[in-house]
């Protein structure tokens, strides 16, 4: 992996990846300003990335095909970009409904969180046969005790408070 | 991850460590029926060492939590890390389950309802 401000790296699609793309995208980000003083930030991060690599893993490929995902971080100024590459079937996120978060459900919560975590998550089908799906969060930044930004915690409290509607 | 089953009082502990995500999921839910056909009712997830939890991780604890209703048992969970304890709270999945600071907290949960 290369320590600079980018880093590419691929992955069988397999749920025995997930390991090595979680220590992937924690060690770029613990050479990100504000990602490494935060433990918090970097587990939002991973956590997308997961979530959006599992979700390929699950949908994009037949079980037990040789499916790759591809992971590109990039860092520019305050935000990251996370493009995610694979040639499955297309998905777009765009289209899948919430989760009744009223209800006790066992699944469905996947894109939910990628969508919450993130501040844009696109997709594109390009030359016909790879899905690109880019995950993008701005500038919260700042430490485990001083959170620069809204972070995970205040929509933790708007969401409970009813302020912020689930979408 | 790893799992270790330990028993208090007549409450059955399992301490997590590591990563519960898609990998293991179904581990866990096999673990708990497992316990389940054992006669255990009265769970408790140690949560202190859990280093990584995703959605998976967390359907198959709701899933556990339904089994071990039907069974009219209960599972509460300790040690939540505050970014697990969030995710829990983003789903509002927090909801069904009881969530105590600490394991010793949960026993005595479980003692208090007798």
């Amino acid at each position: 992996m290369r320590k600079g401000k980018r880093a590419c790296k691929w992955v069988r699609a397999d749920v025995s990846s997930l390991t090595e793309i979680s220590r992937f995208v924690q060690d770029w980000l613990s050479q990100r300003e504000g990602y490494r003083e935060s433990r918090k930030e970097r587990y939002l991060v991973e956590l997308a990335v997961i979530e959006a690599c599992t979700n390929i893993i699950r949908y994009a490929y037949p079980p037990s095909s040789a499916g790759q995902i591809g992971i590109c971080l990039k860092e520019e100024g305050r935000r990251i970009e996370i493009l995610l590459l694979d040639q499955g079937i297309p998905f777009d996120p765009a289209g899948t409904r919430p989760p009744d978060l009223h209800e006790s459900k066992e699944g469905g919560y996947g894109i939910f969180l990628v969508r919450k975590i993130m501040d844009s998550v696109t997709y594109r089908r390009r030359g016909g046969r790879w899905n690109c799906l880019r995950l993008v969060r701005e500038c919260v930044r700042g430490g485990d005790g001083e959170q620069v930004g809204e972070g995970l915690e205040g929509l933790r409290r708007r969401i409970v408070s009813g302020e912020e509607e689930v979408r | 991850m790893d799992i270790q089953v330990d028993e208090q009082g007549g409450v059955t502990i399992l301490a997590c460590e590591g990563r519960m995500d898609a990998q293991v999921s179904d581990l866990v839910k096999d673990r708990i029926r497992e316990l389940l056909d054992n006669g255990a009712t009265r769970l408790v997830v140690d949560m202190e060492g859990l280093d990584f939890l995703d959605s998976s991780g967390l359907g198959a604890l709701v899933s556990c939590l339904r089994r071990v209703k039907e069974k009219k048992g209960e599972i509460k969970l300790a040690g939540l890390r505050p970014e697990v304890r969030s995710i829990f709270e983003i789903t509002r999945v927090s909801r069904l389950f009881h969530i105590c600071e600490t394991v010793p907290d949960a026993v005595k949960a479980f003692a208090k309802k007798e």
